[in-house]
């Protein structure tokens, strides 16, 4: 089933579960990683 | 052409948006994790201490106390709790909460709230009894640590129970290698001292902000 073929709700759900679990990612990952490797707190 | 300012577009928006959130995490989420480990380190030390309100009273000292022995901390573990007063005023000062202090100064320590030096003594002894935390960021426990004036009064209860106080006796804003405030008499005076240390100005790193105080009572 295409992308544009699904319902728009449906599209909209996915997106927003997508974009929750790259914050999440982002959050939990990503930046802790990059405030380690800075080795310094930027803003104090 | 288009293709090309397309991509260049998109690219900035996707950077702008991940400074953004970058931003929201060193803001707000940073103190969740510190309130989180804050909470448990009230537990800890509710368990393994009492409750720092029922520390035995402090009294003026003469001499400080020689004889006080450092209990081995496990870094991160709590170490001390701490809270500001002002004498004459019953506004909380510095922090509305008394702030639980772990054993060690990382980066990974000052995540839980305001640590100690291990290389500076434990309070109530001779020589300096040095604490740093965040101004900004992690719960921001000295984000008011310049409201602080002469005078003003720093409470300390160690894992025994016991409480000491320290007078505030000047600020300073000295540059991140003045190591030298870590110093076991950094000011001279021959007193039991406590530093505190924190980023000055607000949101920013570039310099440090020191607060000195003096011990005035102990148990």
């Amino acid at each position: 089933m295409a992308w544009r073929d699904l319902n728009r709700w449906v599209r909209v759900a996915i997106l927003a579960v997508v974009a929750a679990g790259i914050v999440v990612l982002l959050f939990t990952v990503v930046f802790p990683w990059v405030e380690q490797y800075l080795a310094d707190p930027t803003l104090g | 052409m288009l293709k090309v300012v397309r991509f260049t577009g998109w690219t900035l928006i996707t950077g702008g948006v991940l400074i953004l959130l970058y931003l929201v995490y060193l803001l707000f989420f940073t103190n969740v994790t510190t309130d989180r480990a804050q909470q448990e380190l009230l537990e800890e030390w509710s368990l393994e201490v009492g409750d720092p309100g029922e520390a035995l009273p402090a009294e003026p000292v003469d001499e400080p106390d020689t004889d006080v022995e450092q209990q081995a901390v496990d870094p991160g573990s709590a170490y001390a709790v701490m809270w500001f007063d002002r004498p004459g005023s019953d506004e909380p000062l510095v922090h509305a909460d008394p702030l639980y202090v772990v054993e060690g100064v990382t980066l990974d320590h000052l995540k839980r709230g305001p640590g100690h030096y291990p290389d500076t003594g434990p309070p109530g002894t001779p020589g300096n009894f040095a604490i740093s935390g965040h101004r900004t960021t992690y719960g921001a426990p000295f984000y008011n640590l310049d409201d602080l004036q002469a005078g003003d009064r720093v409470h300390v209860v160690d894992r025994d129970g016991k409480e000491w106080v320290y007078e505030v006796t000047e600020q300073r804003i000295v540059a991140p290698t003045d190591v030298w405030v870590l110093e076991s008499d950094p000011l001279g005076t021959g007193q039991p001292t406590m530093t505190i240390t924190t980023c000055h100005p607000r949101f920013s790193a570039a310099q440090r902000l020191i607060v000195f105080a003096e011990l005035v009572e102990s148990t």
